[in-house]
């Protein structure tokens, strides 16, 4: 009785039914639809706030109203599945890509992309990176890596990082100057985002780079990664991995999950 | 279950004023270590990142208190067992002094609502609830705080009056409760009951600690209602049923809440300030009168 009364709470809060209410509510002198809209503008005043923290560069670029009608559209298609907020939005990029209205804006979902690896790497878990000490007597190549909470892997249109970076900027006048000496560019870059020792890198990298990482970050072994790279640069490109701290923690192979992701638009909620 | 060890932890938070301490006073606080006895902060702000090695600074220094906003404890579909797990690990790493919920709910199904959604106050949701409770007590190894929550609508199947549902909450699970002064004002406003009334049918022995907050009078077509805000100072009406509180259940820790239109750290602790001076106030009285 208690699920069937909360589904159908939510399922009017959500717009989605409208039953329930008249005769499960008692309305008093303020009807029923009046009280329920309290708390739908709670959720949605709550959930927005979250968007708009994550993806401060979005709502500047489409403007505050129409950021408010995205949001609330967004809200009404993909509620949160889980309490922790920080980890809702994750879709966000999907459905900007989606929108038909936003045509004229061809970048704007590779900018969500961005904003939601920074998202992720700012509220990552604050875990020590490998130390590559722990290597040593190690079989590396039979070795599988873990990804750091803070790691995304991207590949962007070639303009998106200049049009987040210029688009919040505080300073009016850098900010015009910036974003007018941008080329519009769908060209593809790949970039790894991390914030493993605490600051936050945004590092473009060569496909061969991006390559190598992914099948390691995937989970595969070094073994497997080396097949598809040119062994001569892997120990040079392992070396950037762990400088750049992009490992938590080393496991035998066998024992690795793998799977074969870039940027994370799915998170641990997610069923 | 044996609750003795976290009694001990309440024992160490004394009936003074505290602050919820919110992400964007971390730095003026950090480094203006104000004299306050105590700080709250929401769990789920913490789970991980640099929000939570600040919230261990603060604790090196203060008595926190963990108030949660998601466990959604009121859900038929029982605790979600990977937010359980991330309360678990922040009440390792943070030790705190107290650890408290809501009496509501905000998950059903595939749907998380981050709001404190209303309870129907039946036999059924009680005994949801204290299963909810119990799962969570029992994970943490120690006693839960349970708040009464803002409301705006009362469901037609309730049957149990929200005081007599809290305190029948504390005596199946051994959990106490946060007395919020407001949300007993608003709720009251709301739907006609009797604050005073309210007040005196709480079991004052299981009371751990009291919020008082700010809150807003509806406009359109819910004019006429009161909305728990938290996003201004304490209104004067809240103060005197403080006063009142404190002496038909006696001095607790006290809160200052404020989530929204945050003022400046010296403000929120200016508030506090006003808190333990009605604290004291009616502790003298007492004293004289005994």
């Amino acid at each position: 009785m208690l699920r069937e009364q909360q589904a159908a709470f939510v399922a009017v809060l959500r717009g989605v039914s409208a039953g329930l209410l008249d005769d499960a509510i008692i309305p008093g002198s303020i009807a029923a639809e009046a009280r329920m809209a309290i708390y739908r503008n709670n959720v949605l005043g709550n959930l927005a706030a979250c968007l708009q923290i994550a993806y401060p560069a979005v709502e500047k670029l489409v403007g505050a109203d129409c950021f408010a009608g995205l949001c609330r559209d967004f809200i009404q298609a993909r509620p949160p599945v889980c309490a922790n907020l920080y980890e809702y939005g994750a879709e966000f990029a999907i459905y900007l890509e989606a929108s038909k209205s936003l045509k004229s804006l061809p970048y704007l979902a590779d900018v969500a992309r961005l904003e939601w690896a920074v998202n992720i790497a700012l509220h990552a878990a604050e875990t020590p990176p490998l130390d590559p000490g722990a290597l040593a007597g190690v079989d590396v190549a039979e070795t599988g890596f873990v990804r750091h909470p803070s790691v995304s892997l991207l590949i962007l249109r070639d303009d998106a990082r200049g049009i987040w970076e210029a688009v919040l900027l505080e300073d009016v006048s850098k900010k015009d100057a910036l974003l007018a000496a941008i080329e519009i560019s769908a060209a593809a870059v790949p970039v790894i985002v991390s914030r493993s020792s605490g600051t936050l890198e945004i590092m473009p990298v060569t496909a061969p780079v991006f390559d190598f990482a992914l099948i390691l970050l995937s989970g595969f072994p070094l073994a497997d990664a080396l097949e598809a790279t040119t062994p001569d640069e892997a120990p040079a490109m392992l070396g950037m991995f762990l400088a750049q701290g992009l490992f938590a923690g080393i496991v035998p192979a066998s024992s690795q999950t793998k799977t074969h992701e870039t940027n994370k638009e799915n998170h641990p909620c997610q069923t | 279950m044996p609750h003795s060890e976290s009694r001990k932890c309440e024992a160490l938070l004394s009936p003074c004023a505290g602050i919820g301490l919110r992400i964007p006073h971390h730095t003026a606080f950090l480094t203006a270590k104000p004299k306050i006895g105590w700080v709250e902060v929401h769990s789920e702000n913490y789970f991980s990142g640099p929000e939570l090695r600040a919230l261990e600074a603060v604790r090196a220094d203060y008595p926190v208190s963990l108030h949660g906003v998601g466990l959604s404890l009121g859900s038929a579909d029982g605790v979600d067992e990977m937010h359980l797990a991330r309360v678990m690990a922040l009440c390792d790493r943070i030790q705190p002094a107290l650890v408290s919920e809501h009496l509501a709910w905000g998950r059903i199904g595939a749907t998380a609502l981050p709001d404190l959604l209303p309870l129907p106050l039946t036999r059924e949701s009680l005994d949801v609830f204290c299963m909810n409770v119990d799962r969570v007590q029992t994970a943490l190894k120690r006693t839960i705080l349970v708040e009464n929550p803002s409301t705006y609508l009362q469901f037609a199947s309730s049957s149990i009056p929200e005081p007599e549902f809290l305190t029948a909450v504390t005596r199946r699970t051994g959990c106490g409760l946060i007395c919020d002064i407001n949300n007993i004002f608003v709720s009251a406003h709301n739907h006609g009951w009797d604050a005073l009334d309210y007040l005196k049918t709480l079991p004052a022995a299981a009371i751990g600690e009291y919020h008082v907050a700010g809150h807003c009078t509806a406009t359109g077509a819910a004019a006429g209602l009161l909305i728990d805000t938290h996003d201004r100072p304490v209104d004067r009406a809240v103060w005197a049923l403080f006063e009142v509180a404190l002496q038909i259940i006696g001095p607790r820790p006290v809160l200052i809440e404020r989530d929204a239109d945050l003022p400046s750290l010296e403000e929120l602790l200016a508030e506090a300030v006003m808190a333990q001076k009605i604290i004291d106030q009616v502790s003298r009285r007492d004293a004289n009168a005994a």
